[in-house]
């Protein structure tokens, strides 16, 4: 195990002291990368914490494992989420992107790749989750943390045959705007 | 007979009765689309199970209180910006009160979302269609009128129910959009936390603020409203 997987522990505990030792060691090395590549102070301290969130994910799946420094680990996150970030700005006057620094087919990527896909596509799914009716929403969320779908029924004031009927509509729904988006187009 | 969808879901949470298997395992055999459709829907359970069952919001707000202590302890010299911030602020006050009205934002009504299902064409779902248009265009006599309807055929569904409520609010009718709005603020939906606030609006406009203040104290942190009912609460006391 890595010396540094105590940095992960702190997030998967929510270790508030931890935390806030990740900030004092790691904060300003991310906004100066952000800075450094078209971004703001806020926009480094935003990546930071959509980072550590993602790494959060990534952790809870069971077979993750940091193969390198945490140091290396967050940065390779922030620079991948940073550069989607800006796709999603089409920002066509960013012309002080550092591409050396923005080399994502670095060893350490490959290493992670997998668990990184898994958690951009949880992102992207939940989006797509938020763009569905709020009754829709309401089944998916429920069904997917119980199983006790009777009594989920019973809750929303519904007939369990009619839950599920719904709930199958719902995630029909979802799974056409899933087929639709490119990220999922090109991570089959 | 059920649709493939359903046999699907039915599949994933293994409650297939023994005749739909059937159904399922010659799908299954013959169609290749079906089982895309079937690998597709698993991998999303998959996904969504793994991020809503984790505790996310716990975790961020942990981060942000992190960031502010941090980005708090950076600020060196606040005597630096202190006569500047102190005249912007006050130039702020001023512009606020003189030249802009009460904050109207906190009344508005949210869009009403569509809720178009492909291949979904019953009567129930034009009627809803015609609700969201004549809703979203401030037409809240005819939403209303339909909302009305859809909501006596189907008690069940309280997404009727909630945007009724808003569209009496609409027609400035407080006190039935505070009626239909009550007992979704009472219940535990998904439109539990934004009908508290709607219906403290209703109550407001009603004179009833006491009522109104309780509804907005109710409102949790964690919701995506709390935000505007703390601002409505500063506003009404």
């Amino acid at each position: 195990m890595h010396s540094d997987q105590k940095y992960i522990q702190f997030l998967l505990q929510n270790n508030g002291e931890g935390i806030q030792h990740i900030y004092r060691r790691f904060a300003d090395k991310v906004v100066v990368l952000i800075r450094h590549n078209s971004g703001s102070e806020d926009d480094g301290f935003d990546m930071l914490q959509e980072s550590l969130v993602d790494i959060y994910h990534m952790a809870k799946y069971k077979d993750f494992q940091l193969t390198t420094s945490f140091e290396s680990f967050l940065l390779l996150v922030c620079k991948r989420k940073w550069l989607n970030e800006l796709k999603k700005r089409k920002n066509k006057e960013v012309t002080n992107v550092d591409n050396h620094v923005f080399d994502i087919e670095d060893d350490s990527q490959v290493a992670y790749m997998e668990h990184m896909t898994l958690v951009e596509k949880e992102n992207i799914l939940m989006e797509l989750l938020d763009t569905l009716g709020e009754r829709c929403q309401e089944i998916i969320k429920r069904c997917m943390v119980s199983k006790n779908q009777e009594q989920i029924a019973a809750s929303l004031g519904l007939t369990y045959a009619y839950l599920r009927k719904k709930k199958s509509e719902c995630m029909a729904k979802l799974g056409e705007k899933v087929k639709a988006h490119p990220f999922f187009k090109d991570n089959k | 007979m059920k649709s493939r969808e359903e046999l699907i879901q039915d599949y994933i949470d293994n409650v297939l009765s023994a005749e739909d298997k059937q159904l399922f395992d010659n799908l299954y055999e013959s169609d290749a689309e079906f089982r895309a459709e079937l690998k597709s829907q698993e991998e999303m359970v998959d996904l969504l199970t793994h991020r809503l069952s984790s505790d996310e919001q716990t975790l961020r707000m942990s981060l942000t209180e992190a960031e502010a202590k941090y980005r708090k302890g950076k600020v060196v010299s606040w005597k630096q910006w202190l006569m500047p911030l102190a005249a912007a602020a006050c130039i702020l006050i001023v512009v606020k009160f003189v030249f802009f009205p009460p904050d109207i934002t906190l009344y508005e009504l949210p869009e009403m979302r569509s809720e178009i299902v492909r291949g979904n064409q019953n009567n129930e779902a034009d009627r809803y269609e015609h609700a969201v248009e004549a809703f979203n265009a401030k037409d809240y006599r005819k939403s209303t009128s339909i909302l009305l309807d859809l909501h006596q055929t189907n008690k069940t569904i309280l997404q009727y129910q909630f945007y009724l409520g808003l569209s009496l609010i609409g027609e400035k009718k407080f006190d039935e959009a505070a009626r239909y709005l009550s007992p979704l603020a009472d219940g535990e939906s998904v439109f539990q936390q934004e009908a508290s606030y709607y219906v403290a609006i209703a109550l407001t406009e009603s004179g009833r603020t006491e009522e109104a203040k309780q509804r907005l104290s109710n409102i949790e942190q964690s919701s995506k409203i709390y935000d505007k009912a703390q601002k409505l609460l500063d506003k009404i006391k």
